[in-house]
């Protein structure tokens, strides 16, 4: 498996399917990830269960599909499209039965076939204003 | 004197701005999130979806319910009520 398909199952199957055990595979144990909306660095694959775990909770039928994966030396780096439906708690916001669509982007660097540390921006503020948590110039459709 | 300085002021004019409207926003009706550049109008909600956003948006009401009955109940209007209907069955 290459960095490109490994990137894309730690995305779509761990975060989007809910795989967590995934990660003790594709994961270094040493392993620091930095998600920009969490205050604290995900350390191993304990950590990135626990992320996924919390994401999932809060958007239990959350799928994410990776629109574009590319390869360069040891990194590796996807696009990716994420749904689900707010149905738990978010960054302390309650549920509010709204589904939103945000994309990101993730960055992993390899060694030894694992993850080894990876970085992700994604779209906090459009899935706050589509949960209703901050105002959009158009607040309703 | 000025009590609120130029630089607060300035701060409160901000507060105003709306950022740009998401890709996508949920449709006010069933919650479903919805394209913006996609013709809003074509979208159809779900009745399954529209239900479970519905009882969502009641659930703090819901939740509250129980107790605002058995306060009622406990009302003269409510001790009424529960006379009249014992009367009538």
């Amino acid at each position: 498996m290459n960095a490109k398909e490994t990137s894309t199952r730690i995305i779509e199957e761990i975060f989007g399917a809910g795989k967590y055990d995934l990660a003790d595979e594709l994961i270094a144990a040493d392993a620091i990830g930095h998600d920009a909306a969490l205050p604290e660095p995900i350390k191993g694959p304990e950590g990135l269960k626990e992320a996924a775990r919390s994401y999932r909770e809060a958007f239990p039928d959350l799928k994410i599909a990776v629109d574009m994966a590319i390869a360069d030396g040891d990194h590796a780096a996807v696009r990716w499209t994420a749904r689900g439906t707010h149905k738990g708690d978010l960054f302390g916001i309650a549920a509010t039965g709204k589904q939103a669509t945000v994309t990101g982007i993730t960055i992993d660097r390899y060694d030894g076939g694992q993850v080894v540390e990876s970085w992700t921006n994604w779209d906090t503020l459009g899935l706050l204003q589509q949960i209703g948590a901050v105002p959009s110039a158009m607040q309703a459709v | 004197m000025k009590c609120v300085s130029e630089s607060a002021e300035r701060a409160q004019t901000n507060m105003s701005f709306a950022f740009p409207t998401p890709d996508h926003m949920p449709c006010p009706s069933c919650g479903a999130s919805v394209a913006i550049a996609d013709d809003f109008g074509a979208h159809v909600c779900e009745d399954d979806r529209r239900v479970e956003y519905r009882l969502i948006e009641l659930r703090a009401e819901i939740d509250r319910f129980p107790d605002e009955l058995s306060a009622w109940l406990g009302s003269p209007h409510g001790r009424f009520a529960q006379w009249l209907a014992e009367r009538e069955r």
